[in-house]
């Protein structure tokens, strides 16, 4: 679901860039209207008071000198080039120019008032052509009409100025509005694509996609990080969803294997109890005091290991939802004041450092974590070793260590320590039931926290990393 | 001590009667929570062991319906289950104790000679416990004995206090563990003995006898001497 050119959402970009351009060139060609509608009045009310004062004189000139006077004033008004030229017309009644550049009185011209109108001119260079002019014609005395005018080029000028500035603002501005208007439709319909191809891949089982945040926090950015909360709600569901399927698989699984390791584990001390009274009774004797004694040596063993299972499965059906607001470092103090004098007495150094440290969880769960870590540590480090153990808070969470100066555990051998009741083969001559670092990693994992088995080199050093509050 | 025993399983029941009978203990039988109940409230106990599933009416309702009734009788609850919620419901639920099968005896006789004292002489509040010459002083949580200032570490000063309350009566490991850590699990190690063995070392000076006994198969008894 790529952006394409084919993609019909485009068609709706065009369409917001067609409007937004659309509207620019109205506002555009209506600006330059008024403009050019303005200065056009504003030349055209100049004109006409030149005009007006340029006829005033003549006709003063009239009332003082007559016809002659008049006659006389034009002569010398064309002989000299002026910047703004005038023209002139002094014509008989019947229209017979006397004096002027006008070749003859024009027709559009047939009462006193201003006019407007085109005619053939002659300057005071003497060329002549069609002139555009405003003009204003006087009656004097005797049927003798009076026009003075002035050539309009300005006017037309400034309509063409304005033909050819409205020409290109409009096509710049189409352009323009075109461009920029189709790029911010863009904008908006490439976040709407975005969240489609991030809704998409997020329905696909991508549930860590996400919506880029840009830094302007406009209105995109608002529904964007609405849209990432809605999403990371959907994988917060999905997540404890699936820890509750894995919990039930684990479970599942955790009986299987309880099921198998306990048929060994305890078969071989039935096996022994067994075979003891069988050999009495065989011999038709009584029971001897020491079968007795060895037998009752191998329940409790068998017990141990039953009561092992029993609190591995305990530890596994723990509910997330029983858990309170605890301190890692009170319940390891706890623990280290257990096993501070076994540690003592087995020539080791046990050190703590306990910084607060809270955590979401089961109180006898982590209890149960701390007193087998130090019971592992102490029963597998030789004398003279040292045991630390820490906690802390750091930014992923709350966090319990353990580090021993024992043998270590092979990085091979790992993850099968964590199996229920696996003993690896140097440790089956001492005591135990195996049961220790399974029940530390089921306790672990019901709190969903990480379990790591690392190198101290030497020794063994365990971190427990509980998810951030 | 005279007990009443509610459980359904008759052979279990047997063991149960018998082992205690050893130990010179006599314990009436109910074989539902019906007979638990009426038995309960028409003689009086020392104390009840009253298993928690039984036919009919189960453990935690024949509890219920003898602390409704004002029946103050200790109550030991037996448990197959042993998950921490069930002894933390059965405690509040008014028993005064909990036990998980399997057991041993002296496991559970201890635990009943425990509540019984507990039941028969309440708790007193006195600043000072004394066990023969040792006495404890609770403000100060320091011991003396005779005339020896002892100094106690935390844990050893409360389990120095909890074997001294139970003076004269066995115990056990799992009873300490529960009572000083407040552990429902069995941390593997008997990491009990080797504070009893801190303990022993301060509060028995050279020459003076031994006032904490160990009990073979079961625990540890502190006795005046």
């Amino acid at each position: 679901m790529r952006s394409s050119s084919h993609h019909p959402m485009h068609s709706a970009a065009l369409r917001g860039a067609l409007w937004i351009t659309l509207i620019a060139l109205l506002a555009t060609g209506a600006a330059l209207t008024v403009q050019y509608v303005q200065t056009t009045r504003l030349v055209e009310a100049r004109m006409r008071a030149l005009v007006d004062d340029e006829a005033t004189s003549l006709v003063a000139r009239y009332q003082d000198d007559g016809l002659a006077g008049v006659e006389a004033a034009i002569e010398r008004q064309q002989q000299l080039p002026r910047l703004n030229e005038f023209f002139y017309l002094l014509a008989a009644p019947d229209g017979t120019p006397i004096a002027g550049n006008l070749l003859g009185w024009p027709i559009e011209v047939d009462r006193a008032g201003f006019h407007s109108f085109t005619t053939d001119v002659v300057n005071t260079r003497g060329l002549g052509g069609r002139r555009w002019v405003d003009a204003r014609a006087v009656q004097l005395g005797g049927g003798y009409r009076l026009l003075v005018g002035n050539f309009a080029d300005e006017r037309a000028a400034l309509r063409e100025q304005w033909l050819r500035g409205l020409f290109w603002s409009l096509l710049v501005t189409g352009i323009l509005g075109l461009a920029l208007g189709w790029w911010y439709s863009r904008r908006g319909l490439r976040f709407v694509d975005d969240v489609s191809d991030a809704g998409q891949r997020f329905l696909a089982g991508n549930l860590d996609e996400r919506l880029p945040v840009t830094p302007r926090g406009d209105e995109y950015d608002r529904l964007a990080q609405t849209i990432n909360l809605c999403f990371a709600e959907v994988e917060r569901l999905v997540g404890s969803l699936r820890a509750t399927t894995d919990a039930l698989r684990a479970t599942t699984d955790a009986l299987r294997a309880t099921t198998d390791g306990m048929a060994h584990d305890l078969k071989t001390p039935l096996t022994r109890i067994r075979a003891r009274f069988e050999l009495a009774e065989l011999s038709g004797s009584e029971i001897p005091a020491a079968a007795i004694a060895e037998a009752r040596r191998d329940l409790d063993i068998l017990l141990d290991r039953i009561d092992g299972a029993l609190s591995l499965a305990r530890v596994e059906a723990t509910a997330s939802a029983a858990f309170v607001s605890l301190d890692l470092a009170t319940i390891v103090q706890e623990a280290v004041d257990l096993y501070r004098p076994l540690a003592e007495d087995a020539g080791l150094i046990l050190t703590a450092n306990l910084a607060a440290a809270p955590v979401n969880g089961a109180g006898s769960l982590i209890a149960q974590m701390a007193a087998n870590l130090l019971d592992n540590a102490v029963k597998f480090t030789p004398v003279g070793g040292s045991i630390h153990i820490e906690t802390a808070t750091t930014r992923q969470g709350a966090i319990l260590t353990i580090t021993d100066s024992g043998p270590g555990i092979p990085p091979a051998d790992r993850a099968l320590v964590l199996d229920r009741f696996h003993r690896l083969d140097r440790d089956t001559a001492r005591p135990g039931t195996g049961i220790g670092l399974s029940v530390v990693s089921a306790a672990a994992r019901v709190h969903g926290a990480g379990l790591q088995l690392l190198d101290a080199n030497p020794g063994l050093r365990v971190e427990i990393l509980f998810p951030a509050k | 001590m005279k007990l009443l025993l509610v459980e359904d399983d008759a052979q279990t029941a047997d063991y149960i009667r018998q082992g205690l009978a050893e130990l010179g203990h006599v314990a009436d039988h109910a074989a539902n929570g019906v007979e638990g109940l009426t038995a309960a409230l028409t003689t009086p106990y020392d104390a009840i062991i009253l298993d928690r599933g039984l036919p009919q009416l189960d453990g935690l309702a024949v509890l219920g319906a003898l602390r409704a009734q004002g029946n103050r009788t200790p109550v030991l609850l037996l448990s197959a289950l042993g998950q921490l919620d069930d002894r933390v419901t059965g405690l509040q639920a008014g028993a005064d104790d909990y036990l998980t099968k399997p057991f041993s005896f002296r496991e559970l006789v201890a635990r009943l000679e425990a509540i019984v004292r507990r039941g028969g002489s309440p708790e007193k509040p006195g600043e000072q416990l004394a066990v023969g010459s040792l006495s404890l002083d609770r403000l100060a949580r320091t011991a003396t004995r005779g005339s020896r200032r002892i100094e106690l570490l935390t844990k050893e000063y409360q389990l120095l206090e909890y074997m001294m309350r139970h003076a004269g009566q066995v115990v056990t490991r799992t009873m300490m563990m529960e009572a000083i850590w407040d552990y429902s699990f069995n941390p593997g190690t008997n990491v009990i003995d080797v504070h009893i063995g801190r303990l022993r070392a301060k509060i028995d000076a050279p020459g003076e006898p031994a006032m904490i006994r160990t009990v073979r198969g079961a625990g540890y008894r502190i006795d005046a001497v």
